[in-house]
């Protein structure tokens, strides 16, 4: 009983500290917080690092809309995000 | 939409980035803290947006990244003013534009009176414009209340007012008092007697006795309903007679030239005024001001009228002497008069019959009218009493 009682007082967000926060916007939009930086940058295909993954974005008219402090906004017509790491 | 706005007012600058290492040349961009926005990549060259800071810094990473970054095109304020520098007439006239705008919004555009029956809409309207309620008037510094509870203390008839502001039109709603109806009195003993000669057609007795039988003539002042009732021991008790008394009277009118005298205009002038927001900008000299009248055009929308236009005003001057008036304009001047006479006794009596006979002597027309007509003849006369203290 005891120890069950101290897992709940654990903070939940520090749980997922070191892991990319990922908010999507139907098809339109991506916002990737936790990305460390560019890998790839192609017309159709960007891909971005973000610790320990490497998040792969593809579709059409895909653009950078900002990246500052590690938020990147990524706008266009999402059709694919693969994961690797 | 913020966002958007505030890089218009600071400016910001379009570039294209060719060759090299694209991903490097963001990741970069990022590191140094040079924003960046809308990049997008066609056909291997970078396209994106930049302060105008983050541009000259921006050189100096795309050497880094093997890259080469040519501006295309300056977006802003600033350069929106540096491009029409030479147009410096249309930059002012959007300033005197803007300011204008936002100073008329400020004014009363249209003053209206709405509820009124019994009181002229115009007094109203004059009275408010004492209160600082015209147009022109700055909107803010009407205290609307104070000038409802100022035309309620000016007007007695008025129950309630209020003024309404709806942006720069202000309506004021009025209500008029129901006026109490006049007490008869009925206490004050009295006799009915002929206002006018005549022959009498009916006699209807509301309270007294009858004097008089519908046939008989009768002179101005004669008794037509007494308010003394006999009875039968020898007394007597006033009373306060009324009652309804038609006769026929014949009523006599001369119409003369010598009556009236015509003059001619000598000098007439028109002077247009421009009218804008109640201050009125006359266009020359009005100075003839025994006849004046004056016409107003407002420019108008589908449902207002706007408190721009221009004012004619009609200025003349009459001749000193009388004119000279031939026959035929004076027997046109008579029938008219002859014709004005009649419709005012339309309204206190029904006109049976009119004869008009023309006499003209010395170039003067001379109309005689002879109108028949029924009317109510029966005037109140009071009985006077003395009042005595001998009752013991």
């Amino acid at each position: 009983m005891a120890q069950r009682k101290k897992i709940r007082k654990k903070p939940v967000a520090d749980l997922h500290i070191n892991d990319a926060k990922i908010e999507m916007l139907s098809n339109r939009e991506i916002i990737i917080d936790g990305c460390k930086g560019i890998v790839e940058y192609g017309e159709n295909l960007i891909k971005l690092s973000a610790y320990d993954l490497v998040i792969g974005i593809s579709g059409e008219n895909i653009l950078i809309d900002s990246f500052d402090g590690g938020v990147a906004i990524i706008r266009g017509i999402i059709g694919e995000i693969s994961f690797t790491s | 939409m913020i966002i958007q706005l505030l890089r218009y007012l600071l400016g910001y600058i379009n570039f294209k980035a060719k060759g090299g290492f694209a991903d490097r040349f963001i990741n970069l961009c990022a590191k140094e803290g040079i924003p960046l926005w809308n990049v997008q990549n066609i056909k291997n060259n970078i396209t994106g947006s930049t302060t105008i800071e983050g541009y000259l810094a921006l050189h100096h990473i795309a050497k880094k990244s093997g890259m080469r970054v040519v501006h295309t095109d300056k977006v802003g304020l600033k350069y929106f003013f540096r491009n029409h520098k030479a147009r410096v007439g249309v930059l002012i006239g959007l300033g005197v534009v803007v300011a204008l705008l936002s100073v008329l919004s400020q004014l009363v555009w249209s003053v209206s009176v709405v509820g009124n029956s019994n009181i002229e809409g115009d007094d109203l309207l004059s009275s408010l414009e004492g209160y600082g309620v015209k147009i022109g008037a700055i909107s803010s510094k009407i205290d609307n209340d104070e000038v409802a509870s100022q035309l309620l203390s000016e007007y007695e008839s008025l129950s309630w007012a209020s003024v309404n502001m709806k942006g720069s039109v202000v309506v004021v709603e009025v209500r008029e008092k129901t006026p109490a109806p006049e007490i008869y009195d009925d206490t004050i003993p009295t006799n009915v007697v002929a206002g006018e000669d005549g022959v009498l057609i009916s006699v209807d007795v509301l309270h007294g006795v009858e004097e008089v039988k519908p046939g008989s003539a009768v002179t101005k002042g004669d008794l037509l309903i007494s308010g003394i009732i006999p009875y039968s021991d020898g007394s007597e008790r006033l009373v306060h007679a009324d009652g309804y008394v038609k006769a026929l009277v014949i009523k006599n009118k001369v119409i003369s030239q010598e009556d009236f005298s015509l003059f001619s205009i000598e000098n007439e002038k028109i002077r247009n005024s421009i009218f804008f927001f109640g201050i009125r900008i006359p266009l020359g000299k009005l100075t003839f001001n025994h006849i004046k009248t004056e016409h107003k055009s407002f420019l108008s929308s589908s449902e207002n009228k706007l408190p721009v236009g221009i004012i004619t005003e009609y200025g003349a001057a009459l001749s000193k002497e009388p004119t000279v008036v031939n026959t035929d304009l004076q027997e046109k001047i008579s029938l008219y008069r002859s014709g004005v006479y009649i419709r005012d006794l339309l309204d206190i009596c029904q006109v049976n019959n009119v004869e008009i006979t023309k006499h003209t002597h010395k170039n003067n027309v001379e109309f005689k009218l002879c109108a028949k007509c029924e009317q109510e003849i029966g005037v109140l006369q009071e009985i006077y009493v003395e009042k005595t203290n001998d009752i013991q």
